[in-house]
């Protein structure tokens, strides 16, 4: 099967491509422009297979959490040509793509997502000696102090002496979790690789279901900022059509 | 593509809180022109907020693309170009539309048009009936105020425009001073017709020797006539106060856009944009031009192709495709996009 993966939820790039022979992919980490470059590399990587968008069977992209707007430039592009040329589509979390880049049974792993004025998007996984990895926090955005909290209890309620981070520029709030946990059992250390590979979201296709195209949206994780004020005052009225066809 | 042939465009437009597709044949005939509209979802913050915008966007518009081409009765096999506003409007809400149309660009190795909003708010006149140049072009909307020259069908040149507050915006923003639900153009449009102009608002840069507007002086003496009533303890005729707002804002329009058609000599005028829907403003525009140049072609579209629309960008796009301005899969969205000014 011929499946086209992408993710734009970061800012780094990734385009992914399996075919009957081999899985290729190509990543861009030098610019936060996915409009750009997004369709000229899928381009690229087809051509390079000597595939034409229509050869494939799928499109799996990066659902989110991330940057709303680089999320929303693979999700539209990826749920439009799903749509357009009838193919599978499959939605997967940026976040559990990053966890697989750590293999690490005897870890609690944390793939963080920076969202800004110290928040994150993070969830945390551990994975058996089989490499079945399993969520152990749910996805959530979430405050630096909250995020530190949650993992101290849920490290000691596996018995895991060691948290291993992984995500873009964690470089610099590495001392800043290290602190935290100093008084702790707990190891932390972040992951040699912390890019989001595309190819790990064909490798995960065995574990999700199509999606219902039209249907299909990012996983913010996060009301945009007007909608929660709004909903301070009015309550929540989030059955409401807010969108209509005139 | 033969003369006999005939050119389908689907186009896409998503610039602010409007998503729209559709198919456009030879330029001038829409078979389809799907709207979904956000606005019930933006009155609860009071205007537009972006990033709502682009999360609706999203939401919607494969069914769009879906309906689009039902509606017309084409299949994606029969189209010869995908054209998408690429610009001005909100970044985040472009790139959808944008996104969207390279992706069946790809799919069906169609050309991609990136095409100016501005453009197809103009070229909706297309839709409605043929347009001999040179034309001149009077754009209201709620981002834009401005006189537009064309020399020929792709030429674009600005004789002049505003240095504050597009028209549209003013509306909004006395429509809050009011009370009055945003979008308020239309509802003061209507309070307009059953006020008298009681108030003497300012008419900004009448006299100078340009075709630029302003229109902050005009909303600032609005609203200090409001609070100042308030401070007293009087209350004003809400209707007397739209009469007397809107009177101001066609006047000037209506002004500047006469000089524009003496100077300037056009064989076609065209009242294009949001703010064309008004009522007061397209019979001042029409009696005075009727009255001045009764040989002069004026087109004003249906109040459906003034707002925010995809057969509009398929009308300027095929423009386009005749003159083989096609984009890359490159294409990105370019908010701030603008024509050039006249000797530029």
């Amino acid at each position: 099967m011929n499946v086209l993966a992408m993710s734009t939820a970061t800012s780094q790039l990734s385009v992914a491509l399996q075919t009957a022979n081999r899985t290729v992919e190509k990543n861009r980490t030098d610019s936060r422009n996915h409009s750009i470059h997004l369709m000229p590399t899928i381009t690229h990587i087809l051509e390079q297979e000597n595939l034409k968008l229509n050869d494939i069977q799928a499109v799996v992209v990066a659902q989110g959490p991330g940057s709303y707007t680089g999320v929303r430039i693979g999700v539209t592009a990826a749920k439009t040509m799903a749509k357009v040329l009838n193919k599978k589509l499959y939605g997967v979390s940026t976040l559990a793509l990053l966890a697989r880049n750590v293999l690490d049974s005897e870890a609690l792993i944390v793939p963080v997502i920076d969202a800004r004025n110290h928040n994150f998007f993070a969830s945390a996984y551990s994975v058996d000696e089989e490499g079945h990895y399993s969520e152990q926090l749910k996805e959530q955005h979430i405050d630096f102090e909250g995020l530190v909290n949650q993992l101290r209890s849920k490290a000691v309620k596996l018995g895991k002496n060691k948290l291993i981070f992984v995500g873009e520029s964690l470089k610099e709030q590495q001392s800043e979790f290290s602190d935290l946990f100093s008084k702790t059992e707990v190891k932390i250390e972040v992951a040699k690789d912390n890019l989001v590979h595309a190819e790990l979201a064909i490798s995960m296709l065995d574990q999700l279901t199509p999606e219902n195209i039209d249907l299909f949206v990012p996983e913010y994780l996060r009301k945009t900022q007007a909608e929660t004020d709004w909903a301070k005052t009015n309550g929540d009225h989030d059955g409401n059509q807010y969108v209509e066809e005139v | 593509m033969s003369e006999t042939e005939q050119n389908l465009i689907l186009a896409f437009e998503t610039s602010c809180d409007e998503t729209s597709v559709s198919v456009v044949k030879n330029g001038t005939e829409i078979l389809s022109n799907m709207i979904a509209t956000q606005v019930k979802s933006h009155q609860r913050f009071g205007g537009v907020v972006p990033e709502v915008a682009s999360r609706h966007h999203v939401e919607i518009i494969t069914m769009l693309i879906t309906e689009a081409l039902e509606k017309a009765g084409v299949t994606y096999q029969d189209l010869d170009a995908v054209a998408v506003t690429k610009g001005p409007g909100l970044v985040g809400a472009l790139l959808i539309g944008i996104s969207a149309a390279k992706a069946v660009a790809m799919a069906y190795n169609l050309p991609l048009i990136g095409t100016n909003h501005i453009a197809g708010h103009i070229k909706a006149a297309n839709l409605v009936d043929k347009v001999e140049y040179p034309a001149l072009a009077l754009v209201v909307s709620g981002g834009h105020t401005e006189l537009v020259s064309m020399k020929t069908p792709s030429d674009y040149e600005i004789i002049g425009d505003t240095r504050d507050d597009a028209a549209g915006e003013s509306y909004d923003k006395v429509g809050r001073v009011m009370g009055i639900n945003y979008p308020a153009g239309k509802t003061i449009d209507e309070m307009a017709h059953q006020g008298s102009e009681t108030f003497d608002f300012p008419r900004a840069m009448m006299k100078e020797d340009n075709y630029d507007f302003s229109f902050s002086g005009l909303k600032s003496a609005f609203i200090n006539t409001v609070h100042h009533a308030d401070q007293v303890g009087e209350t004003l005729d809400k209707n007397d106060l739209a009469t007397s707002f809107q009177s101001a804002v066609v006047e000037v329009l209506v002004h500047k856009t006469v000089k524009a058609i003496a100077e300037y000599q056009p064989k076609t005028f065209i009242l294009a944009g949001g703010v064309a829907a008004n009522q007061g403003l397209r019979q001042a525009l029409t009696e005075a031009i009727n009255q001045q140049f009764p040989d002069l072609k004026v087109i004003i579209p249906p109040l459906r192709l003034c707002g925010d629309n995809a057969a509009m960008i398929g009308a300027a796009a095929y423009q386009q495709f005749l003159d083989q301005d096609f984009s890359d899969m490159s294409l990105n969205a370019e908010p701030g996009l603008e024509f050039p000014y006249e000797g530029e």
